[in-house]
């Protein structure tokens, strides 16, 4: 899947996709499952469908 | 000749208004409780009409990230009754009232392809409101939300 970062604001970095556009949460207290980095991000992107794909 | 009824250009129109918007492409949420703006289900009604609501979500989740989401306007409504069917163990649900800052509603889902169908109606007042589906998952996961293209919403004036 190829991934193109778009923009970022408080509480989410987005990327457009193979797949539509992806929202990744960013890193809180609140979230602590959330991207610390865009790198992280990227990479949480990549993965996030493998276990919801048809 | 004679002229039998009004054929002139006075006469004035009652046609219905039909509001429909369609996803796309798929949208995705991970890692993140915080409801987003959905990319494609949003829409601008008329002022001081009634509308019959219709929307119809194709939603895949993994077991433990879920489904929530608020419908939710922009202005106050004169009133608003929305229900939902579709996802796990969960009954149907009145979002009512207004629905301007509603809370979200959690629907549980923890497998692919699954549709979830909302109707009701929607009366707006003199202020016309955006009306926008926005949701995120239950419990933050790695692996995807997504509402998958071809989802839709619909406002029919009654």
């Amino acid at each position: 899947m190829n991934i193109t970062f778009i923009s970022e604001d408080e509480f989410h970095y987005t990327f457009d996709s193979d797949y539509g556009i992806i929202k990744v949460g960013k890193y809180s207290a609140e979230n602590t499952t959330g991207a610390q980095t865009l790198e992280d991000a990227a990479n949480i992107a990549l993965h996030c469908l493998d276990n919801t794909e048809e | 000749m004679k002229q039998i009824g009004n054929f002139g250009g006075s006469s004035t129109s009652t046609a219905k208004e039909i509001i429909t918007k369609i996803k796309t492409t798929r949208q995705t949420v991970t890692s993140s409780t915080t409801n987003v703006n959905d990319n494609h289900l949003s829409a601008l009604l008329s002022a001081n009409k009634t509308y019959q609501v219709e929307l119809e979500l194709f939603v895949s989740a993994p077991s433990s990230g879920g489904f929530k989401f608020s419908i939710a306007s922009n202005n106050s409504l004169a009133d608003a009754n929305i229900n939902h069917t579709g996802g796990l163990g969960t009954a149907g649900m009145n979002l009512g009232g207004n629905m301007v800052g509603s809370s979200s509603s959690v629907i549980t889902i923890t497998t692919a392809n699954n549709s979830i169908k909302f109707a009701g109606y929607i009366t707006t007042t003199a202020t016309a409101p955006t009306i926008t589906l926005q949701w995120s998952q239950a419990t933050s996961n790695a692996t995807g939300t997504y509402i998958e293209v071809n989802s839709f919403m619909k406002f029919t004036e009654v």
